[in-house]
């Protein structure tokens, strides 16, 4: 990922940031200038719960380099409150093993650091409900 | 109008590592170790996270706590002898997160553990002088103690955020007192990986003289004595230098030991005081005043006066309470603390 990639995405990455059709009330995420429902480019930034359930998920033993520092690792099928479906590493899952079904919400983490002297990546993953009162 | 704290909100993260489990692979005894220090295990961070993750976390339940509207947010600060970034400030990731970029004044902050209370004094200032509505001062760390050195058992992980402001008040700020000099016993170089310490030269000389002086100092201000604070927190090293500071000052342990979350996740550092401030917040009745006192290495200590509000008691269902962070955990041996470290240098 080029820094300017990352620049670009940060808005989504960092906080949720998604956007909806004002015309069709369609939600998008990651978020699009253009509605490809219905054509309108009167789209307005909104922002996601960040809470949901996990639908799938999948244990990785061998990730890309760049992701070895935390491996192995879960990464999971989630789909939000708002009906939105995206994918995610999970992570503070203790010693437990994810299950389907299961609650969960974002947390603010690293994704990855460049070699020694680059830029540190940060973004969305997921984890059991924590910020939450209702668990 | 007074000024306050309108929310806060602390992160730890869930890896645990004990006393005893340190304490058995340097071969010395891990009973009389946890006992000396008053600790009984520390936070780890996962490798994906650092300062800047924590400072995020904590700062997300500030503001759902303080229920202000991003706009209002004018200020981020975070204290940290730990940023990620020599140069690529951690607040301003901090800010783009909550989303309240970009007509915010934003800057990392550094003096050892009391960089987060700094930041703390400045928002109270710029609040003050109302050329902002609030703003989030936050202390964090991921600091580190050399493999066998005395600072590896309490070197812990984490932070607490506040937003402050004259809206929504939780506490309303009585006043603040500095005590400061120039004292050389602990420092970390630039590029060096591990802190050094003057060892037993931490105690008198640096420790207790500011805390105490800082303390003395805010109750001659504002005209007040140790018995009028129903609650205490002080810098938490390790567990037993807050509650000899309160002796020293002739407060009731009982008053203090509530924000020892030291015993728990360890010293986190720029987070250590504002941690066991937020645990004091977590139980403080309305009326109850609040004494807080952080400790900066190098050395300086401020004070705080604040008394909590009738409004705090809904706020809470708002936030998260220092006890479910505290008692969520991973317990890890040492091999994958010094991997999740990087105490093991692969080349």
């Amino acid at each position: 990922m080029s820094i300017a990639d990352y620049w670009r995405l940060e808005a989504p990455r960092f906080r949720l940031e998604a956007t909806k059709c004002e015309k069709c009330e369609k939600l998008y995420f990651p978020p699009k200038v253009v509605c490809p429902q219905c054509g309108n480019k009167e789209l307005k930034k909104v922002e996601i719960s960040g809470k949901g359930k996990l639908i799938s998920f999948s244990r990785i033993d061998k990730p890309a380099d760049e992701h070895t520092y935390v491996a192995p690792y879960y990464v999971g099928i989630i789909e939000l409150e708002e009906g939105i479906r995206l994918s995610g590493s999970l992570v503070d899952l203790g010693d437990k093993e994810p299950e389907e079904g299961m609650k969960v919400e974002i947390a603010f983490r690293k994704y990855y650091p460049v070699g020694d002297e680059g830029v540190i990546y940060y973004g969305y993953k997921f984890r059991p409900l924590l910020m939450s009162l209702e668990d | 109008m007074q000024t306050g704290i309108a929310g806060y909100g602390v992160y730890a993260p869930m890896n645990r590592i004990t006393v005893d489990e340190i304490a058995g692979v340097w071969g010395e005894d891990g009973v009389s170790k946890s006992r000396g220090l008053n600790v009984f295990e520390k936070s780890v961070p996962d490798p994906d996270e650092d300062t800047i993750t924590i400072s995020v976390e904590a700062a997300r339940i500030a503001m759902k706590m303080s229920r202000l509207a991003r706009e209002k947010i004018g200020a981020v600060y975070v204290g940290s002898e730990s940023h990620p970034f020599a140069v690529y400030p951690s607040a301003v990731h901090v800010a783009e997160a909550l989303g309240v970029t970009p007509h915010v004044t934003a800057a990392d902050l550094e003096f050892a553990c009391k960089a987060g209370t700094a930041g703390m004094q400045m928002v109270f200032g710029l609040v003050a002088g109302n050329i902002i509505d609030a703003g989030i001062a936050i202390g964090a760390d991921t600091s580190q103690g050399r493999p066998g050195d005395p600072l590896e058992y309490t070197a812990g992980a984490g932070g607490a955020a506040f937003v402050i402001g004259k809206d929504n008040l939780v506490a309303e700020l009585e006043g603040t007192y500095s005590f400061t000099t120039d004292t050389p016993d602990f420092w970390r170089r630039e590029g060096a990986m591990y802190p050094s310490h003057g060892s037993r030269f931490t105690g008198a000389p640096a420790y207790f003289r500011h805390v105490i002086n800082a303390a003395n100092g805010l109750m001659e201000k504002l005209g007040l004595t140790i018995n009028d604070f129903d609650r205490a927190s002080f810098h938490q090293p390790n567990g037993a230098f807050p509650l000899k500071a309160a002796k020293i000052l002739g407060l009731p342990l009982e008053k203090i030991e509530d924000s020892l979350a030291v015993k728990y996740i360890g010293n986190t550092y720029s987070g250590a005081s504002i941690v066991g401030f937020a645990r004091q917040l977590d139980l403080a009745k309305p009326g109850e005043r609040i004494l807080l006192v952080s400790y900066g290495s190098g050395a300086g200590s401020d004070a705080f006066s604040f008394i909590v509000t009738d409004a705090i008691e809904d706020a809470r269902k708002h936030g998260v309470p220092v006890d479910k962070m505290i008692s969520r955990k991973r317990y890890i041996n040492y091999a994958t603390y010094a991997r999740y470290r990087g105490k093991i240098r692969m080349k």
